[in-house]
């Protein structure tokens, strides 16, 4: 496959994984709304820009504590557009649809008609939609149902699709996104494991993280801080989980390049995948490693991206001559 | 003046349809009935309400869109996507005229390429006098750097489209399309569209395929690889998503299963080119490019080219890919050189022409520009080099003021420009709002020719939308159509009669 084009599966799939993580933390941070109390409605929002890196329109929540009062003065109306509607916000829900469809009519021709038209009818309908259509009725049911145009895309595109280079890209671009995004938001709840006065309603994580149900079928409902925060990292077969990702990485990678996973000397992206996935199997799983790991995690997963556009997309020309 | 010619029993549809004798009708006989090969049609749409017609019409367009066949209009504040105006009602051609339209073409582009040949090599028909040098060797399409290049079963075009226009005096050529001709992708996304809204009436009907375009393209492409190429690695070389043809681009390599690439993906190393992929450089035997001429190869054409591929056409001259369709075939649709393609024709064929040329005056002669001046409000003025319906006047529509400023543009610069008489162009119905009303029509066939020569039967027909205009072109209010191109069954004559 061109590597411009798995440059553009990849972020087709990228942009729809953020744009699905962004529906979910707005659907999950509507809803608390209505049964919590505004100090705790104002971290959530001040936890949903930091973990997803945007700035708020009040200010840059990155710096500095002072700025969480803004979260109370803006109402939720407001910062639930910009993140939902706004175009100048480069990471609000319709931009990221937008990017990801722009990468996908780049790759038209490694990707089916059907989820071309999945993604573009959502597109054009999430483009012609305004937060006022159904605000005072039913936001979450809307978040619900937008997230649900993504699941279709991908039910098309697992069964659609042939699961070759095409496919794998696009799975490696999820995964990769995926990671990141789970680990800013557990990071943004770290703090509170600490804090003895919260009051923080931890179901609301596992929500975030799409886990709640496969928390509860392993636990029971009572939900455990720390084992929340365990479980998110370490559980093996949730799909939401960071050690989910890793090993889906790790095969991911096996399948676009078999000979670099395994022959001596193996390709450095291969190399970071595996240390990535040992340190989420293997690592160590006591409280006051928490931070370190998740650090861990956040450095690995930028050195693979960047050693996978290394190898695969942007290698130089005279490295990889001849072959037919 | 109008010609409402009333039925009884007219469809409401139908009741303000204009049936004017000037213009040949698709549909409808000079005394208002329609044709036999679309008695069934009409009997059809006749009894279909019009807001079932509309309805089929919004799911067409609706259908457009989400396929996203669209194209992009930039303005000031933000970009906007519009959909390609498609009419829902098929324009339908009987098959015994098709069929000689089809042995016209093929004659056509088999004397062009001879031609093109020739040009390229010895020249012998400028040497015999048949054309004058200077058209040929001062063509501004006229490349030099392809002189000498053998080009595989001298398919210097393997792709055309060919515009025809009907009149009442059968089909004419309007225009040799023989560089990147574009518009297939709209001819087979509107059967697609018009057999999944109509499928009783199109199965009835008896229209030949068009589906097989692409398996012929790639069929086409194969067979210019080069010979010690058993297994030919092909691309389709497209300037990018910004491209008005883009849609198009991405739909052919889809259909045919190869890369769809632009000039950042490839790179010429040792005379060879070579796409990159995940898996390192792959060797590129045969490009399907849809760029231009001047942008294929900064070091060969325009240097500021950034679409091209440097070194391309060295590769390409030492026979190490093939590129279709070759550089340098704009020489041959030039609108001064199609003057001369009867007589291109019989030179190399030794036949007549079997369609008919428009007659053609050339400016550049001196009885040919007085004749233009005295007859500009009779004539078509088209100039030379210009395509896409730009840099051309429709006398009979212009004003005085338009005649005056584009005669002094004729007299400053006449070998620019080519006149022809103004054609009665023939009108098939199209839904206007909720009436059906003509509207003028042209028809571009697609014509694939390497070892032999493959014309798929219909083409994208292309409507002027706008009342009375006589421009097709979709930058300039034109839609499009499906064509059916229909096998009429034997009327009831002596074999079934005897059968009964």
């Amino acid at each position: 496959m061109l590597a411009r084009v798995a440059d553009n599966l990849y972020w087709m799939s990228r942009y729809l994984e953020r744009s699905d993580q962004t529906i979910r933390l707005l659907g999950v941070q509507v809803r608390s709304v209505t049964d919590n109390t505004s100090a705790q409605v104002a971290a959530g929002w001040t936890r949903l820009f930091r973990s997803l890196k945007v700035a708020p329109p009040g200010g840059d929540p990155l710096y500095g504590d002072q700025l969480e009062d803004s979260f109370l003065l803006a109402d939720a109306y407001t910062l639930a557009d910009f993140m939902s509607f706004e175009r100048d916000n480069p990471g609000s829900m319709v931009s990221l649809w937008g990017m990801s469809r722009e990468n996908a009519r780049q790759a038209r021709q490694e990707i089916t008609q059907e989820m071309w038209g999945q993604l573009n009818r959502t597109y054009l309908s999430l483009r012609d939609t305004q937060l006022h259509f159904f605000w005072n009725k039913e936001p979450e049911n809307f978040y619900k149902e937008t997230s649900a145009q993504i699941y279709l895309f991908r039910g098309v595109t697992d069964n659609g699709l042939r699961h070759g280079l095409a496919w794998d890209f696009i799975r490696l671009g999820r995964f990769m996104e995926r990671i990141q995004v789970t680990t800013e938001i557990l990071d943004n709840y770290r703090p509170a494991l600490d804090d003895e006065d919260t009051d923080l309603d931890w179901s609301l994580l596992l929500r975030n993280c799409a886990s709640f149900e496969p928390y509860c079928r392993h636990y029971t409902p009572e939900i455990d801080p720390w084992k929340v925060m365990t479980f998110l990292i370490h559980e093996p077969e949730s799909p939401h989980t960071l050690r989910f990702a890793a090993e889906e990485i790790r095969n991911g990678l096996g399948r676009i390049d078999p000979a670099g996973g395994a022959r001596h000397p193996l390709q450095a992206a291969h190399r970071i995948a595996g240390q990535l996935r040992a340190l989420l199997v293997y690592g160590s799983q006591d409280r006051e490693d928490l931070a370190g790991t998740l650090a861990e995690v956040r450095r690995l997963s930028r050195g693979l991206h960047d050693e996978i556009y290394r190898r695969y997309i942007f290698y130089p020309a005279d490295q990889a001559l001849p072959g037919r | 003046m109008t010609h409402t010619a009333v039925h009884p029993g007219a469809a409401p549809a139908f009741r303000q349809y204009d049936h004017n004798p000037t213009f040949y009708d698709e549909m409808f006989e000079g005394d208002g009935s329609p044709r036999q090969h679309c008695s069934d049609f009409f009997e059809t749409i006749r009894e279909t309400p019009p807001d079932d017609l509309r309805q089929i019409q919004e799911r067409v367009t609706r259908s457009f869109l989400h396929e996203g066949i669209t194209f992009t209009v930039y303005g000031d504040e933000q970009t906007i996507e519009r959909v390609f105006p498609i009419d829902c009602l098929p324009r339908i051609v009987r098959g015994d005229e098709w069929d000689d339209v089809a042995r016209g073409l093929e004659q056509r582009l088999r004397a062009l390429n001879l031609f093109l040949h020739d040009i390229y090599h010895r020249g012998h028909i400028i040497r015999d006098g048949v054309i004058p040098a200077e058209l040929v060797y001062g063509n501004k399409h006229y490349r030099i750097e392809m002189r000498g290049v053998e080009v595989p079963h001298g398919a210097y075009v393997s792709v055309c489209g060919t515009d025809l226009v009907r009149t009442h005096d059968g089909f004419a050529v309007l225009e040799d399309n023989l560089r990147v001709p574009s518009g297939v992708s709209y001819m087979l996304a509107c059967r697609d569209a018009i057999k999944r809204s109509m499928p009783r009436l199109f199965r009835r009907s008896r229209v030949r395929d068009v589906e097989q375009y692409s398996r012929l393209l790639l069929e086409t492409l194969r067979s210019l690889a080069p010979p010690q190429v058993s297994d030919p690695s092909i691309v389709l070389l497209t300037p990018g998503v910004y491209n008005s043809a883009y849609y198009e681009h991405a739909f052919l390599a889809r259909q045919m299963g190869i890369e769809l690439v632009e000039g950042r993906d490839l790179l010429v190393h040792n005379r060879r080119v070579y796409m990159r992929t995940t898996a390192g450089l792959r060797q590129v035997d045969v490009i399907y490019r849809r760029i231009d001429d001047d942008f294929i190869d900064p070091v060969t054409f325009r240097e500021d080219s950034v679409l091209g591929v440097p070194g391309l056409f060295h590769a390409y001259r030492a026979g190490r890919v093939v590129i279709a369709n070759a550089p340098g075939t704009g020489v041959a649709d030039d609108k001064a050189v199609y003057a001369y393609v009867p007589r291109i024709i019989k030179y190399y064929l030794g036949e007549e022409s079997l369609i008919k040329p428009i007659p053609t005056t050339l400016c550049r002669e001196r009885e040919g520009l007085a004749y233009t001046l005295a007859n500009l409000d009779k004539l078509v003025v088209k100039m030379v080099g210009e395509s896409g319906g730009y840099g051309m006047l429709v006398g009979p529509h212009a004003s005085a003021t338009e005649q005056k400023e584009f005669a002094a543009a004729l007299r400053a610069n006449p070998d620019d420009y080519i006149s022809q008489p103004t054609l009665a162009l023939s009108r098939a119905p199209c839904l206007i709002g909720a009436h059906i009303e003509p509207r003028h029509v042209d028809l571009r066939p697609f014509i694939l020719q390497s070892e032999r020569t493959e014309i798929v039967p219909g083409g994208l027909c292309r409507v002027a939308l706008k009342k009375g205009s006589l421009v097709v072109n979709s930058s300039q209010g034109g839609g499009s159509k499906d064509a059916w191109i229909v096998d009429v069954p034997e009327a009831a004559g002596p074999a079934a009669a005897a059968s009964a």
